[in-house]
């Protein structure tokens, strides 16, 4: 007989309580894991699209709301949204602009077979002056993009290289895979300006729509000159345009995602609490149901170190086979259901590398611990104070 | 072997405006000597079970001293007491205390955790002998569920006896058991009784007297014979 033997028989024989209280841990942890991975996925996300967008300056339509100014990072540009192509020529001219490269949204594929994302989005752009899509790439294009040749967002990922696509008939090669962005570029397929031309010619856009304007232009200015002032500059040279400066744009949807990335890390931060104080009411709810049995071994000669033993080990026991359970179990959930979960919460967000989910699911593992581990405290040290005498006379 | 002065055991009930004191034991002196089968009897709330819990260092009195073969034991640190528990009394309780999660086997052998190492090592032995002594050896695999009272009542003396302590302490051994079960568990008692064990045994019921070599009566905390 030993201290192991007592605690495994007793959690064998109250097998519904050790289950149930398991099946709490595991579902608690698994949750918890799984909203920090999401959570920490949409703030690298955040931070990945910020750090490699690439532009000092992002020119789109003037005539659009601060509402529409934010989804050049998250897509969804009307076709209306537009602007004469002649526009780049300006800003090209303009002694402070070291490059500048345009895209044109042509339509949206909804209920794709391509990915689990509800939307994807035909972009056309210049490969020869891009600075923000190819970076992205997963590998180097064998040859320069021709005609019906694409590159693909990470969230297409329902296909193989060289199978093609169709959109309304129109069939297009995938060629290339872009790196997960955790943004809109994640849900798009980037198509040359001749192959824009060809879909509007063959009719395969529903909305038809003109290859000779553009949705946006992205510019990246030489050392030295001030984005600010250029931008100022830039409304001159080409009326209609709203050029938005990067670090601005990238600033203020920074602080509403950053805002509610905070919010729900506060919330993620009280359910913890709440978990540990739930954890620490059921054990101290045991503690109650067992005083006879506490009674019982005091009177067998049992210290009352030995009793504190008995109910944290036996606490520990569960919440850590519950919450490593919940914790693997969560890891494989995520793994195998990114994509779907991410489309079925409508939010953007990386998944963390290998590293990064090993080192997500030690961390959560050890922050159960170090959070639930003290919350077995309370209950089993009450265990221990119990008088002897009462504890059997109040059975 | 077992000596009480003056000991009183004072608890307070209700709160508040309604707290009130109540003397389970007033100032006991009591001596009860190696190989005695001291019964003790009285109405239910007379103190009886108060006194073995005292007895037992299960209770601190709130005056006076108990002491056992000559030491105060409540100037012991609790993992004394808790080893003079393990290797000098067994304890029969009133009430059913057997691990529910365990079986026969395991619940009889629960107090070789608190044994000296050398006694830990074959303890399964030892619980089988124990349960062999009672006779129910047979239900060495059953849950406490599946027992009768007697059975019950049985397998708690086979528990109390697995440190073999010398002194053993019974409260109510006999509540709720029928006429013939009581008789096996006196006989069983008396048995141990006889391989030279103490026993202090307290009941409110009065044929149990007769089992013992020596009887005393207790009212309202107090002895009256």
């Amino acid at each position: 007989m030993t201290l192991l033997h007592l605690i495994l028989q007793g959690l064998k024989g109250r097998l519904f309580r050790s289950v149930l209280i398991s099946s709490f841990v595991l579902v608690l942890t698994g949750f918890l894991m799984a909203a920090t991975v999401i959570l920490r996925g949409m703030e690298e996300s955040l931070r990945t699209g910020m750090e490699r967008l690439g532009a000092d300056i992002i020119v789109i339509p003037f005539d659009v709301t601060e509402e529409t100014q934010q989804e050049v990072l998250t897509g969804r540009l009307a076709r209306k949204d537009s602007m004469p192509a002649g526009h780049l020529r300006r800003i090209l001219e303009m002694e402070a602009v070291e490059r500048a490269s345009p895209q044109l949204y042509l339509g949206t594929i909804s209920g794709s077979p391509y990915s689990a994302a509800e939307e994807l989005y035909i972009v056309a752009f210049d490969p020869q002056t891009d600075f923000s899509v190819l970076p992205w790439l997963k590998e180097k294009l064998v040859k320069p993009l021709g005609i019906r040749d694409s590159i693909g967002g990470a969230s297409i990922n329902r296909i193989v290289l060289s199978d093609p696509i169709l959109v309304n008939g129109y069939k297009l090669n995938l060629v290339g895979r872009l790196e997960p962005t955790g943004i809109w570029l994640d849900q798009a397929f980037f198509v040359t300006f001749e192959t824009a031309r060809d879909l509007i010619a063959k009719k395969a856009l529903p909305e038809g729509g003109s290859a000779d304007r553009v949705t946006l232009i992205a510019v990246d200015l030489k050392p030295g000159y001030d984005a600010a002032r250029t931008a100022l500059e830039m409304v001159l040279v080409a009326p209609g345009i709203w050029p938005v400066r990067a670090p601005k744009m990238m600033t203020t949807l920074a602080a509403q995602r950053a805002g509610l990335i905070q919010s729900l890390f506060l919330a993620l931060g009280i359910i913890w609490i709440l978990a540990v104080v739930l954890t620490g009411f059921v054990f101290s709810v045991i503690v109650d149901e067992r005083r006879r049995e506490i009674g019982m071994l005091r009177a067998a000669g049992a210290g009352r170190k030995f009793i504190f033993r008995l109910f944290f080990a036996e606490g520990a026991l569960l919440a850590i086979g519950g919450g490593f359970a919940g914790i693997i179990l969560s890891t494989f959930l995520l793994y195998f259901a990114w994509p779907w979960l991410i489309a079925a919460l409508e939010i953007r967000a990386l998944f963390p590398s290998t590293a990064g989910l090993v080192g997500f699911t030690i961390g959560s593992f050890l922050l159960a611990l170090v959070l639930v581990l003290p919350a077995l405290l309370y209950p089993a040290a009450r265990a221990s104070r119990l008088d002897p005498a009462e504890a059997m006379r109040g059975i | 072997m077992i000596e009480l002065r003056q000991v009183t055991k004072t608890y307070s009930r209700g709160r508040g405006d309604r707290q009130m004191m109540v003397k389970a034991v007033q100032q006991i002196d009591l001596k009860v000597t190696a190989g005695e089968f001291l019964v003790i009897t009285g109405r239910s709330g007379c103190g009886k079970t108060t006194l073995l819990n005292l007895v037992a260092g299960l209770a601190r009195p709130s005056s006076g001293e108990v002491r056992v073969d000559g030491v105060h034991v409540w100037t012991m640190k609790d993992e004394e007491l808790s080893a003079l528990r393990s290797q000098k009394m067994g304890f029969i309780f009133q009430v059913p205390s057997l691990i529910p999660a365990l079986n026969v086997l395991d619940n009889v052998a629960v107090p070789t955790l608190f044994a000296p190492r050398e006694k830990r090592q074959d303890a399964y032995l030892r619980a089988e002998r124990a349960l062999e002594s009672v006779g129910l050896l047979d239900r060495r695999d059953a849950f406490p569920r599946h027992l009768s009272a007697g059975e019950e009542k049985r397998v708690v003396i086979a528990r109390a006896l697995m440190n073999n302590p010398p002194i053993l302490l019974a409260d109510e051994p006999t509540a709720n058991l029928d006429e013939l079960t009581e008789k096996e568990v006196m006989a069983l008692l008396q048995g141990i009784h006889g391989e030279g064990r103490t026993i202090l045994l307290v009941t409110h019921h009065p044929g149990l007297i007769g089992y013992g070599t020596r009887h005393l009566a207790m009212s309202d905390g107090k002895f009256t014979s």
